[in-house]
């Protein structure tokens, strides 16, 4: 029946050209890099970056197809001029998900809600013991960037969580460096202060229960 | 000029983080259940424009281009807000079009879309086929994903374009046509959908009991219970 699905088009390679860039960090883009190669080399960049920009469990899979899409259909914007396919991919998947998440806004009622359930995927050597300290770190993280507003959450994501130098992720937001370290320093700051009340929070209430 | 240093952060909210940064992976069923749908949108012609600098036109263009180009069958979700709500009244296709102005079409599909053989008699009143009759055999199987993609597609731009007994023709089309169906889960949602276009409410409504117990955990749901079959469909004994 599946015979004659349509696959992933291989776009044309693209010039060759030095696509590391003068900012460094990643890997330097390979010049016969495809969409096809970018779904199976980035699928999980793309997926677990949109979790953490606040997409939910019920629409992510809606949202990781939108981002694929528009690579597909940008394809030929991706050029020498950015540093890596991370910080193109991303400035997409951003947008990807600043656009579910209002669309979420308008038809919270039709979207079933998974609660504080987070799911995490199991590796092969992870013990249940590091499963559950697992789930329960993203859990408090994903608290941690609630908190946040959507410039400082990505700002957080690029640099804290995915550990791209700062002007990648200037470059990423498409931002210059001066704002892009003013939103880091504001974002870790109200970060470290949104983890200090949680855990007095939880200091108080382990008081309480004992 | 010279930057000033972020100050890093404290031990403790750079444990969670480190906790936590492995803790966001997809499973392979979704990683494949993603790939089949951007397949499918691709093989539809469906590519979706975000412009680099505008985050609120990147909605109206995200949208429109889907919804412009007939709201075709995905694997994930159907996007198609003229049937999203039962309280939303019925627009003309071109009200959403209006938005879809910016966008550049999008690439004509590279499939061959089938000529299907429509029985030309309208279905003025869509009542849930009756098991007593059964359906006629099989006059050719849906070959492949991107035939079934391209009946579906057509039937759900029958729909953009209020044309319900098109949409429905097509749907019956498709019925006959697919053996085993890939699309069927994206197949019941355009035959709800239809239902509702046509003010059979009640046959939508039985449709949906139907998906809902067919595919409980269906990423289709929202859509079903978005449109006019609604929760009560679901909830109905």
């Amino acid at each position: 029946m599946v015979n004659g699905a349509a696959t992933l088009p291989t776009v044309r390679p693209r010039p060759d050209e030095d696509a590391a860039g003068a900012l460094g960090g990643l890997a330097p883009t390979p010049t016969d890099l495809t969409p096809r190669r970018l779904y199976d080399s980035h699928f999980s960049f793309v997926w677990r970056n949109l979790r953490r920009l606040g997409v939910p469990d019920a629409i992510i899979e809606d949202a990781a197809q939108d981002v694929f899409l528009v690579v597909h259909r940008r394809w030929d914007s991706f050029d020498s001029r950015w540093s890596s396919v991370e910080t193109w991919l991303f400035g997409i998947l951003m947008r990807v998900a600043r656009n579910h998440r209002r669309s979420l806004r308008r038809r919270a009622w039709a979207i079933p809600s998974t609660g504080d359930i987070v799911e995490v995927v199991p590796s092969p050597a992870a013990g249940p013991a590091e499963l559950v300290a697992r789930r329960e770190a993203v859990a408090l993280l994903d608290r941690l960037l609630d908190s946040l507003d959507e410039e400082k959450r990505a700002i957080i994501v690029l640099v804290d969580v995915e550990q791209m130098s700062v002007p990648q992720a200037a470059e990423s937001l498409e931002v210059n460096l001066n704002t892009a370290y003013w939103r880091l320093r504001t974002a870790r700051t109200q970060l470290r202060k949104s983890l200090a009340r949680i855990r007095a929070t939880e200091n108080r209430d382990r008081e309480g229960s004992a | 000029m010279k930057m000033l240093e972020p100050p890093d952060l404290d031990a403790d909210a750079r444990s969670v983080i480190d906790a936590a940064r492995s803790g966001y992976e997809p499973n392979e069923m979704a990683r494949a259940r993603v790939r089949r749908g951007v397949e499918v949108k691709l093989a539809a012609g469906i590519a979706l424009a975000v412009g680099p600098a505008s985050a609120v036109a990147g909605v109206l263009k995200v949208t429109a281009a889907v919804v412009t180009v007939g709201a075709v069958v995905t694997a994930g979700v159907y996007v198609a807000p003229r049937y999203l709500s039962k309280h939303a009244p019925a627009r003309p296709a071109t009200h959403v079009a209006m938005h879809a102005a910016p966008v550049a079409p999008a690439p004509p599909p590279e499939i061959d879309i089938p000529a299907p053989a429509i029985a030309p008699a309208p279905r003025a009143h869509v009542k849930h086929r009756a098991p007593v009759a059964a359906p006629p055999p099989p006059v050719e199987n849906v070959s492949s994903l991107k035939e079934e993609t391209a009946l579906l597609g057509a039937a759900n731009a029958a729909l953009a374009r209020s044309d319900v007994k098109r949409a429905l023709a097509l749907l019956d089309d498709y019925d006959h046509r697919a053996g085993s169906s890939v699309l069927s889960e994206e197949r019941a949602v355009t035959g709800i959908l239809a239902q509702c276009a046509a003010g059979h409410v009640d046959a939508a409504r039985a449709e949906a009991r139907r998906f809902h117990a067919r595919w409980p955990r269906s990423p289709l749901g929202a859509r079903v219970d978005g449109s006019c079959a609604g929760g009560d469909g679901r909830n109905a004994p």
